[in-house]
């Protein structure tokens, strides 16, 4: 699964504020401003990175550049002093700092009952994802704080907010990423759902596990249904319905898989052990005993079962090709759509 | 007086230079202690009541065991009452077993003499006496040697009379004058293989019996289910859990005067192939190897097939009679009989409503864990093929599943329930830790009964608990036994760690202790253990008080709670005031249930009335004798009428088989007949259309 960048960074500390002296509210203000700013910056460098199809190693060096840019950040923020006794805007800055680095480090245990989380998860991955949207509430509702703190601050101060025409470029694309990356998260968290469902249904199959395989296909069928009714309520992004596309047809493909091809599939295994008992039964007989009726019953079960073995072998086929070939397109899909609209940013 | 006798003891033991000093069980009786101490979910304290637990029952087992002992013996003994536990502590020399062992083989020689003398003359029948068969869990002691005789000879004749009676009914006989004509031969044959058992035990030079008995006493001092195995019974009890099953490949079946007789013999099984066994043979005694041989001739099906559950022994000499009259003894030993792929069977019943039905014995699973060889996936396959006959409900029978794998039971829990928590395990020294369903979404999610009854326990309860508990099954019949707790066999190895057990990391060893580890919890925190699942609609007990359930073993553990965050969404309620109430009406007018009570109450009057004797005059005797057996078969809870409610056939998968196969055909019609006269599932059934009316509405 590819990470996905959950950052919330309040763009108002990206505008600057006209100075008084160093030890003025504005200055005070724009210290932090200036650390957000290095931070978003960092965070466009590095996803530009990962959008635009950059190498491996230049992405991780941007990843690494982020990841301290928040630490230091942190530091220099925490080390503030009170401006005439108000820590509220510290404080709260630095909290966000600090959820920022937990989340972009995924250590989530330190800020989520993790033992709740497991317990209300079916597999580790949901429980990731359940991580992950309930960080991104706490972080939701630090970043609110914060931005009341700075309202307040700027009100008690009154400081006047001018424009910034290089930072405006900098807020300008933070909002693009953001909506960008919003915009794909939801479609593939839906894909995601089918797609790791399905994963559980192959693994069945390659174990022959009946009872699984009866249970994750009708969950996988569930999915693909709710996932597409989901899908319906979503606009093309910025005129742009590819993505979205792109996911329906890999739904219908797991629709069609559950409902037409599993079936088939199920159908095949069970007339085959049956075929089995019938062939031991058979055999068991001596040819003195056998009547032409269990030699034509026989013959039957016989055509019977290589009839369902043909078309289990064409079906188990085209499935798999089916597969492949909305999953290729559903990925080279979501890298072009990304490359697309995710902002360019840094060398 | 005592003096002599120890005395007289001594010389015993230099009379047999080899006499056994039990080293060997001691260390073993302290590696189960350790053990125990280290793991058990729930570990007792070596004290007195240890010590009173094992004297008691060891001198109980051989008590029924034919050792009948004089006052001054069990003087000898008592003051060991409430020492073992300083013995096996260090704080008291190591005596008892030494010392039991020799009164034993007294006692044992002593009756040996005692049978032999009575077997040479003929006992009257028409005087009136009486015989108070020696109560259960209760050690009987005399104070003359007379008295003692006196009791045997007393103890002879009732099982004489029992005998002999037996086999005439079989034949059809019912005269004074051929019992007298065949009493000579049957007090013979009585006396040799009586003679034979006690025998055995007293050329045992190795004192394994005992040992034995005393190892198992100790586990079982912790719970009833904490058993002490040796290296070959280990083997069995695996088996036991696994569908490669070990077993002597003979199915039985209550004829119509409700004896026991062989119904089919497995093809290729070891009774097949032993030559001498037929269907419609009488199975009249069972011995298991190193154990006195039973008289089973009056036991009802239920009770030998418990008998026949013995996870311990491999080897069982079965006495039958033929239809001809004639006897044969054969010695079988269970054997791995390849099995068919699947050991679960579905059946269509069509009455009011088109109702799946699937019964499900035990929890087994493949070796290793293997999935798709356990009975859940064996479950799912035959819900698929009952699917394809649209069935608008399926009835789960778990009576007398006495559990299994407890894997199998929540992958079972999974065929049914969407997702989520099914159950909470508690493990000593760790956090309790929820159970869940292993696959999201369900192979069925129609309409669900799950039956139950006494004898339902373990895995079934795990299960019945966890549909309950979801709403996702109707829960119908009696009370369940009542057992939440889960064992593990450990090898006999004090070095071992949690660690190691969890990894499986141990090399074979001569003993294993069958021990507790876990307890389990229903999600709701509360446990099934002694209380059992109680159903929602409950169906009268035809067999309460012949069985014993979890509560009624006095070292069961405790029902208890646990304190666990749970997450999980029940199913909309049940009518269940309606249902009952309607089965409440129905019950009103079914004869079946009404005569098939008053067997059950008649029965329990008889057997009080035994616990103040039992009249040992032919007349008397045969008259009681006769009493019961009529009783016994209606207790067999069998409709006397036609089944008008449904009719009962096969999915169109099986009938392709049951063409090609003779075998399984007439097996197939005798399992179509029981299932068309079972009063209990007749009345479920009936729940079913209730249950579909209802939510139709």
């Amino acid at each position: 699964m590819k990470k996905l960048l959950l950052l919330l960074l309040p763009v108002l500390f990206l505008k600057t504020v006209t100075g008084q002296t160093f030890n003025s509210p504005a200055e005070y203000l724009n210290y932090i401003g200036l650390e957000y700013k290095t931070i978003s910056e960092g965070v466009l460098s590095y996803t530009s990175a990962v959008a635009h199809g950059k190498s491996a190693r230049k992405v991780e060096k941007r990843r690494t550049e982020m990841i301290n840019n928040i630490k230091e950040a942190k530091t220099k923020v925490s080390k503030m002093p009170d401006y005439k006794g108000n820590t509220a805007l510290r404080d709260s800055a630095v909290t966000v700092l600090n959820l920022n680095y937990i989340i972009i480090n995924e250590d989530y245990a330190k800020i989520v009952d993790m033992e709740a989380v497991a317990e209300q998860s079916y597999d580790a991955m949901e429980a990731y994802l359940l991580a992950q949207d309930l960080a991104g509430d706490k972080l939701e509702a630090a970043g609110n704080r914060l931005e009341t703190e700075q309202d307040k601050f700027i009100a008690e101060h009154n400081i006047t907010i001018v424009e910034n025409s290089k930072n405006d470029e900098l807020i300008k694309k933070m909002n693009t990423l953001s909506e960008v990356n919003v915009y794909n998260r939801v479609i593939y968290l839906i894909f995601f759902k089918s797609y790791k469902q399905e994963m559980y249904l192959i693994d069945a199959m390659n174990k022959n596990d009946m009872s699984a395989m009866e249970q994750n296909r009708t969950t996988l069928l569930q999915y693909a249904t709710e996932g597409l009714s989901k899908l319906d309520t979503i606009k093309p992004y910025s005129n742009d319905p590819s993505l979205l596309n792109a996911c329906k047809e890999m739904l219908k493909f797991y629709q069609k898989e559950c409902e037409k091809d599993m079936p088939v599939i199920t159908d095949f295994l069970l007339k085959n052990e049956n075929f089995n008992k019938i062939k031991t039964a058979f055999e068991a007989k001596k040819d003195k005993d056998k009547t032409q009726k269990d030699v034509d019953d026989y013959n039957n079960a016989v055509n019977e079962v290589n009839t369902a073995s043909k078309v289990y072998t064409e079906t188990n086929n085209k499935m798999n090709a089916e597969r492949k070939k909305y999953l290729d397109a559903y990925n080279n899909i979501a890298a072009k759509f990304m490359d697309k609209h995710v902002p360019h940013f840094g060398k | 007086m005592y003096r002599y006798l120890l005395l007289f003891l001594l010389c015993f033991f230099h009379s047999r230079s080899f006499a056994q000093t039990f080293t060997d069980t001691k260390l073993e009786a302290e590696k189960i202690l350790h053990l125990a101490d280290k793991f058990h979910v729930h570990p007792s304290s070596v004290d007195d009541s240890l010590s009173a637990f094992v004297f008691d029952h060891v001198l109980e087992k051989f008590h029924e065991n034919g050792v009948l002992l004089l006052d001054k013996e069990m003087k000898l003994l008592s003051p060991y009452r409430l020492l073992l536990d300083d013995e096996l502590e260090g704080n008291a020399p190591w005596e008892f077993l030494v010392l039991a062992d020799s009164l034993f083989k007294i006692a044992m020689e002593r009756e040996s003499r005692i049978l032999q003398k009575l077997s040479k003359n003929a006992f009257q029948f028409e005087a009136k006496e009486k015989y108070t068969p020696i109560k259960y869990r209760s050690v009987k002691t005399f104070a003359t040697e007379k008295d003692l005789e006196e009791n045997t000879r007393l103890w002879f004749k009732y099982r004489l009379l029992n005998d002999i009676l037996s086999e005439h009914e079989e034949a059809g006989i019912s005269d004074y004058e051929t019992f007298l004509v065949t009493e000579p031969a049957s007090r013979k044959e009585i006396a040799e293989s009586e003679i034979e058992y006690l025998d055995y035990y007293v050329k045992d030079q190795s004192g394994a019996i005992l040992s034995e008995f005393y190892l198992n006493h100790l586990a079982s001092y912790f719970d009833p289910h904490t058993m002490y195995f040796s290296e070959k019974e280990k083997k069995s009890f695996e088996q036991e859990l696994s569908s490669e099953d070990f077993r002597f490949g003979i199915s039985l079946v209550a004829d119509e005067s409700g004896y026991v007789i062989i119904d089919q013999l497995e093809p290729g099984g070891a009774a097949w192939r032993s030559n001498k066994l037929n269907k419609g043979d009488r199975i009249i005694k069972l011995q298991w190897e190193n154990e006195k041989a039973v008289d089973v001739s009056e036991f009802n099906l239920d009770q030998v097939h418990e008998f026949l559950q013995r996870e311990d022994k491999m080897e069982l000499t079965f006495t039958v009679k033929k239809p001809n009259g004639t006897r044969k003894v054969v010695v079988l030993k269970k054997e791995k009989v390849a099995l068919s792929d699947d050991l679960v069977k579905s059946y269509i019943l069509t009455g009011e409503k088109k109702v799946g039905y699937i019964s499900l014995p035990d929890f087994y699973s493949g070796w290793e864990g293997d999935s798709q060889k356990g009975c859940a996936n064996d479950v799912a396959k035959e819900i698929l093929k009952l699917q394809k006959e649209n069935i608008e409900g399926i009835i789960l029978d778990l009576r007398n599943n006495g559990g299994g794998s407890l894997n199998e039971a929540l992958s079972l829990a999974g065929i049914f329930i969407q997702e989520g928590q099914l159950a909470v395990i508690y493990m000593r020294n760790n956090k309790p830790v929820t159970l869940k369903d292993e696959n999201r979404g369900t192979v069925y999610n129609g309409p669900l009964i799950v039956m139950i009854n006494g004898q339902s326990a373990s895995a079934s309860e795990i299960l019945s608990a966890s549909l309950q508990d979801h709403r996702r099954a109707l829960i119908v019949g009696q009370t369940s036994y009542g057992k939440s707790t889960g064992q593990t066999i450990l090898p006999l190895d004090s070095t071992l760690t949690l660690l190691r057990i969890a990894n499986q990391d141990f090399a074979p060893n001569d003993a294993y202790l069958k021990l507790t580890l876990s307890k389990l919890y229903r999600i709701k925190g509360n446990s099934a253990q002694k209380t059992g699942v109680i159903p929602d609609v409950l169906l009268p007990d035809f067999y309460s008080g012949f069985y014993l359930k979890e509560m009624d073993h006095d070292r069961s553990l405790s029902s208890d709670s646990v304190l666990k965050k749970t997450y999980f969404t029940p199913l909309a309620e049940y009518p269940l005031a309606k249902l009952n109430e309607q089965v409440t009406e129905r019950m009103k007018s079914n004869t079946d249930y009404q005569l098939t009570l008053q067997a059950h109450d008649s029965i329990l009057l008889i057997l009080e009335e035994t616990k103040k004797g039992v009249e040992l005059n032919y007349d008397s005797y045969s008259k009681r004798f006769h009493r019961i057996s009529q009783l016994t078969e209606k207790l067999s809870a069998r409709t006397t009428q036609e089944n008008t409610t449904y009719s009962i056939s096969n999915t169109a998968y099986e009938e392709q088989i049951l063409q090609m196969d003779e075998y399984y055909r007439e097996l197939n019609q005798e399992v179509l007949k029981d299932l068309s006269g079972d009063i209990q599932l007749i009345e479920t059934f009936r729940i079913m259309n209730d249950l579909l009316n209802f939510t139709k509405k």
